[in-house]
């Protein structure tokens, strides 16, 4: 990878990446931390990128492997997420909150390839593929991610009507 | 399809616009309702995810380049540490490079070559005082003191001092501060330099020659107690 592509791909990933790592630890500085480290590791690997298309795909990888390096070998604390940081949306207050404590508490097994498919655009083959799990099963624990957020947004009642039982 | 299928998909993939669904949409009312209800859940679940970014990431990225966590992590205390280090070396006077300091008193005599030779009497009771001010007591008398002022070296408020001794004429400078001592004389441009380590300085003693500084430095010693 040349040092102008370099540059692209950050510009043009960096931001998903940031918020991926968000969601996943809750808390920016840890995201920026690990976004940084994604990107340091990313460069020091470049050599072993082969397509610069693939290179989305690739890079949430790397965030995926250090995050559970960090996370898992220092038993960092998750942070609960700040309410501030999360922008505004057509819900009260009191529904954006539900709905953050909703995503909080939700499964890392069901966020994660959530957080896949909304911030990075992975399609559900690409998603089987980062997680090493059929894609079948990726269908299933999106289907269930989004059951259980309306289910556990209280505030989502019209959603909980529609919703499968 | 069927309304559990049909669900269960658009659930996965709210996106899915594959004709089958929308076939399905279209003739299913509950369905179609369940999928309105779902796409303005989604809407606000996207936009909840999107949450702002930090300012500048790209770019401090970009700065760091290739370079792993424990190189921010440790450079910046390495760095500390040494600022550190050199901070109290110097605010203890114990930075090695003496060449430095003994060519100073040099440059100022230099800077004053009308003192030299000057064959005025001075108050020697001024010499005793300055003495006193670094911390020392002239006990004995070593010469006659031609010149007595206060003069700027390098920097530091100083004393200077001409005297007339047994062993030759020197000048004696007596610069608070940084305390130091070089035993062995220097020569630079010519004349000699020896500095005695004193309580609150340093007192230099620049002469025509190496042998000279040394004499009047071991007449300077002899004659006086510094303690502190």
């Amino acid at each position: 990878m040349k040092p102008d592509n370099y540059e692209m791909i950050v510009r043009a990933y960096s931001a998903d990446l940031f918020r991926f790592a968000y969601w996943m630890c809750r808390n920016r500085w840890q995201a920026e931390d690990l976004v940084q480290e994604t990107f340091a590791a990313a460069w020091r690997a470049r050599d072993s990128l082969r397509e610069e298309s693939a290179a989305k795909a690739w890079l949430f990888s790397i965030l995926r492997n250090e995050h559970a390096r960090i996370y898992q070998r220092k038993r960092l604390e998750i942070a609960d997420t700040e309410i501030d940081d999360i922008p505004a949306t057509s819900f009260s207050g009191q529904e954006r909150v539900e709905l953050v404590d909703a995503l909080n508490t939700l499964p890392e097994h069901f966020r994660e390839p959530l957080l896949l498919q909304i911030l990075g655009g992975f399609s559900g083959h690409e998603i089987a593929k980062t997680l090493g799990i059929s894609e079948q099963n990726v269908m299933t624990r999106l289907t269930r991610a989004r059951q259980a957020l309306q289910r556990m947004a209280g505030a989502q009642s019209e959603y909980r009507k529609t919703g499968l039982s | 399809m069927d309304c559990l299928t049909y669900r269960r998909t658009k659930l996965a993939t709210p996106q899915d616009a594959s004709q089958e669904v929308i076939a399905h949409a279209q003739e299913c009312l509950e369905c179609a309702a369940f999928t309105r209800q779902l796409e303005a859940f989604e809407q606000d679940l996207h936009t909840t995810l999107q949450v702002p970014v930090s300012e500048g990431l790209a770019e401090k990225i970009l700065l760091r380049r290739g370079r792993p966590r424990w190189f921010r992590t440790t450079w910046l205390p390495v760095a500390a540490a040494i600022v550190i280090t050199v901070a109290a070396l110097v605010a203890f006077n114990t930075l090695p490079s003496r060449d430095g300091f003994a060519l100073q008193f040099v440059d100022h005599v230099l800077s004053e070559p009308n003192i030299i030779g000057t064959n005025t009497e001075a108050d020697p009771t001024a010499l005793k005082l300055a003495f006193a001010n670094f911390g020392g007591q002239l006990q004995r008398d070593i010469g006659k003191v031609q010149y007595l002022n206060q003069c700027n070296i390098g920097g530091v408020d100083s004393t200077h001092v001409q005297i007339s001794t047994r062993s030759g004429d020197a000048a004696l400078l007596l610069r608070p501060g940084r305390s130091a001592s070089i035993d062995t004389p220097e020569v630079h441009e010519g004349h000699a330099v020896v500095v005695v380590s004193v309580p609150r300085g340093s007192l230099a003693i620049v002469a025509a020659t190496p042998q000279q500084a040394s004499e009047i430095r071991s007449l300077v010693l002899a004659s006086s107690e510094f303690r502190g």
